[in-house]
């Protein structure tokens, strides 16, 4: 006869407030085979852990459920405390009385029926528990970065400074990322090249570190500590082993006239080339779409002038796998273009920019050298005004979030414009301003208090073109809030930060979440704030929402602890949950047919064929087994089964029919 | 640029040693200004800073919110008990930027014309012609003079015997000890 216990939680008020957790606890002590039952306010506190464990012991439990909050939440705390009273682990159900009682229902005595029958639900059920022991599995000390931005450089600095080798997998053809566009960085104005270039070095002359730039991971297989990662080496149309980085080729290059990415199409850049002159690797990549030879095999010009014969037209892109055991996301945001914004001068005007255009302008190794004159007409603008949360905080037609940045990067741009041209106006139109961060509030009062940027306290209304004039519809509303019509000769959106376009895509191949907005997600808000809720694999940077550098890089690193502590173990233990094939008596010897229809379901590829042989080889039949460091316990097979061969170990057909019989009761 | 140097955040900064660009509206003098209250000033003090700076900030429109600043009752409603001096996390002379908008309002003849900041101009005038003029405060004067300047003829007359019982007013002016003293201070005080 079993005995269990009962530990029903009030979470505070979360669960008590609407549940009569004492009532609760009262009516599981009369359940056949519950020896002990009890409630508490907070069950996962020491306090009521320790109640956990001296009711195992005093009472010689046999299961455990404890009423409490998801299983997802504090599941592994509780098998935890069992396991600590000599509990075997998986004796320990959670009954959630919370996130499927207590929040979703308001009237107290229905939700208080609930979880009765909730709890006699999982008592039910862990009276046919097994005990079951945790899987070992292999390890594989190697981490993969996907992105070569400021977050994974420093992530992949960080692991390999760990000792451990890392892949650091780039899409364009130069690490750098957002961080090598930008001017100078606040609150401090130093030159992010200055800053970021060093680092770039540092990534590929690292031992550690294998650079895989102007590639792309394609397919991710396997589970944490073996993970299988396919990655596209795209054709760069170039040797990097002849390539000396002469920059021969992109002088002589006939087409010149493309539009720069890396000056966000403020400069102009030809058919093959280097993103910019500090770029590393210092390989130049052909652009196929834009080449005169790859459109009518004319010109070859960058191969006839190749001194080491390093340009080749017939290069393929190349499928690597590697085997990883960690991955750091580092994939970055992209800036809201600009035509999404019809209300600003319909989103195309020339003297309108997004913030990281005015990055570039107001860079040295920017299209004009660091000077502020306007595209359209090369003038020095006398009037710029910058407009703040543009797209951002705007539920209705861009995005509801805060961007995060755009108030300190603003704050810089006016400041970098009052230093560059002194006599010029620099107007912020702004709803407020969010500083925070060290030093960024003294920085954003300097731009008003040294520098003479003036803040007005509302957002752009519309921004329109008079005879060629762009006026900006702006108020003060500190001031009465009358509407003033500011000509402005140039201006700067506040542009917000915005996931990758193609994130879904890569977070659908890797098995992480994202929100509806597109950032991904990390596994808990506070207390997991680098982790995906796939084991593994972790965030660095601003693919989990907006973020300025110092945050970037302090994720980034927590990322590289979290791979390194990772890999700190000497082999995994993972849940016990698996499928697993039927084995009987002989001369039947399990009741599994063979007709492999798991085999063709199973998305993991974990169903092998096993030959049952008798003592002198001869075959007696083929049947499925399950190999237990693939199966992820979906349960896929165990459903299509024909022949009810398979079953799910944590979840066999017995305990789940328990748990339904004793809601019918 | 001779319009610049004279804009009232310009005289306020010359005369208070600070700015009111330092201001960052957050409210805190209007929050405890003991004036701002309901039938008394009629914008807040921090808004008259925000005017200072809107003053600096559009050339175009300087005029205009000088003007609104100048003739606003609040200067003169303001009763220079330096709470939002004193309490102004940006360390802002508002007291003091209050008096400079009463000097300048007068200069200028820009001021609010309000029966009661005409009332609280006329002591002012009283006041300062009887410190002038004897070197020191003639109550009786001063309530004789504020009264035909405002024709309240009758208000708080009650008080007067009382006041006259406890030796609260004189029928005749003192004079202070050294009135040619008092003289030469009075005409530095003129020249600036």
């Amino acid at each position: 006869m079993s005995r269990i216990g009962v530990f029903i939680c009030h979470c505070g008020e979360n669960i008590g407030k609407t549940v009569d957790c004492p009532r609760v606890a009262e009516s599981a002590r009369k359940l056949p085979g519950v020896v002990y039952a009890v409630d508490y306010r907070y069950t996962c506190s020491e306090p009521g852990q320790a109640q956990i464990r001296d009711a195992i012991k005093e009472h010689k439990l046999t299961g455990v459920v404890v009423g409490a909050c998801s299983p997802r939440m504090h599941e592994k705390t509780f098998r935890k405390t069992c396991a600590a009273a000599g509990l075997n682990p998986y004796l320990c159900e959670i009954a959630n009385l919370r996130e499927q009682c207590s929040w979703v229902h308001t009237d107290r005595e229905q939700a208080t029926r609930k979880a009765i029958d909730i709890v006699r639900s999982i008592v039910a059920r862990v009276q046919r528990n097994t005990p079951l022991a945790p899987i070992r599995v292999p390890l594989t000390r190697r981490a993969l970065v996907i992105g070569g931005g400021i977050a994974g450089i420093q992530a992949a600095l960080d692991i390999a400074d760990g000792g451990t080798e890392v892949i650091l997998v780039e899409r364009t053809p130069s690490l750098g990322g957002h961080m090598a566009q930008l001017s100078e960085t606040f609150p401090t104005l130093d030159c992010s090249q200055c800053i970021l270039t060093p680092r770039m070095v540092e990534a590929a002359s690292h031992p550690n570190i294998r650079l895989e730039t102007y590639s792309e991971v394609e397919k991710l297989g396997g589970y944490v500590g073996n993970f299988e990662v396919t990655i596209r080496r795209k054709a760069r149309s170039i040797d990097p082993k002849k390539c000396t980085g002469c920059g021969t080729c992109w002088q002589k290059c006939p087409v010149k006239k493309l539009p720069s990415e890396f000056d966000e199409g403020l400069g102009l850049r030809a058919a093959i080339g280097i993103p910019f002159p500090q770029a590393v690797p210092n390989k130049p990549v052909i652009d196929r779409a834009n080449c005169i030879k790859f459109k009518n095999g004319k010109c070859g010009a960058c191969q006839k002038l190749c001194q080491t014969g390093a340009v080749d037209f017939t290069q393929e892109d190349e499928i690597i796998t590697e085997k990883v055991g960690a991955i750091v996301v580092a994939t970055g945001f992209q800036v809201l273009p600009k035509d999404q914004l019809p209300a600003y001068a319909d989103g195309d005007h020339p003297d309108v920019l997004t913030g990281l255009q005015f990055e570039r302008l107001a860079s040295a190794s920017g299209p004009t050298g660091g000077e502020i004159r306007r595209p359209s007409d090369g003038k020095e603008p006398q009037t710029v005004v910058f407009v703040q949360c543009a797209g951002s905080r705007d539920r209705e037609k861009g995005r509801a979030y805060c961007s995060k940045i755009c108030c300190m990067y603003t704050a810089k741009h006016a400041m970098l414009y009052r230093h560059k041209v002194h006599g010029g106006r620099a107007i912020v139109l702004c709803m407020d301003v969010r500083t925070p961060g060290k030093g960024y509030d003294e920085f954003y009062r300097r731009a008003i208090e040294q520098d003479g940027v003036i803040y007005l306290r509302s957002r752009a209304a519309r921004i329109y073109r008079d005879n060629g004039q762009l006026v900006v519809q702006a108020a003060d509303t500190l001031n009465g809030g009358e509407r003033l019509d500011i000509k402005a000769d140039l201006v700067v959106l506040g542009s917000a930060a915005i996931p990758q376009p193609d994130v879904r895509t890569l977070a659908q191949k890797l098995g992480v979440g994202y929100d509806a907005d597109g950032w991904l997600s990390e596994a808990h808000p506070k207390l997991r704030p680098v982790e995906t809720n796939t084991a593994g694999i972790f965030l660095a940077g601003a693919c989990q929402g907006p973020k300025d550098i110092p945050d970037t890089v302090a994720q980034a690193s927590a990322a590289a602890a979290k791979t390194l502590a990772l890999f700190a173990a000497k082999e995994l233990q993972r849940d016990p949950i698996i499928a697993r094939v039927n084995r009987c008596a002989p001369p039947v010897f399990s009741t599994c047919i063979g007709c492999f229809t798991c085999a063709a379901a199973c998305p993991y590829k974990a169903i092998e064929r096993e030959e049952i042989r008798d003592r002198k080889g001869g075959l007696i039949k083929v049947v499925a087994r399950v190999n237990e460091s693939l199966c992820q316990g979906c349960g896929t097979c165990v459903s299509l089964c024909r022949s009810k061969s398979m079953d799910l170990d944590g979840f066999t057909e017995e305990e789940v029919f328990a748990a339904l019989e004793a809601l019918v009761e | 640029m001779t319009t610049v140097s004279q804009t009232l955040a310009n005289l306020v900064h010359q005369r208070t040693g600070t700015r009111p660009l330092d201001c960052y509206q957050c409210g805190r003098c209007a929050a405890g200004c003991p004036q701002n209250v309901p039938g008394e000033m009629d914008i807040s003090p921090t808004r008259i800073m925000r005017l200072l700076q809107g003053e600096t900030a559009f050339p175009e429109k300087a005029v205009e919110y000088a003007r609104q600043a100048l003739t606003a009752e609040t200067p003169w409603l303001c009763a220079g008990c330096q709470a939002c001096t004193t309490r102004c996390p940006q360390g802002v002379d508002i007291a003091g930027a209050m008096d400079v908008l009463r000097q300048e309002g007068l200069k200028r003849r820009m001021t609010a014309t309000t029966k009661r900041v005409r009332d609280i101009q006329a002591l002012h005038r009283t006041f300062l012609n009887s410190a002038l003029r004897h070197g020191r405060i003639h109550e009786l004067f001063l309530v004789i003079g504020y009264k035909l300047r405002t024709g309240h003829l009758f208000q708080d007359a009650a008080l007067g015997p009382a006041m006259m019982a406890k030796g609260k007013l004189h029928l005749l002016p003192g004079k202070s000890a050294d009135t040619s003293r008092v003289k030469t201070a009075v005409e530095r005080l003129k020249t600036p």
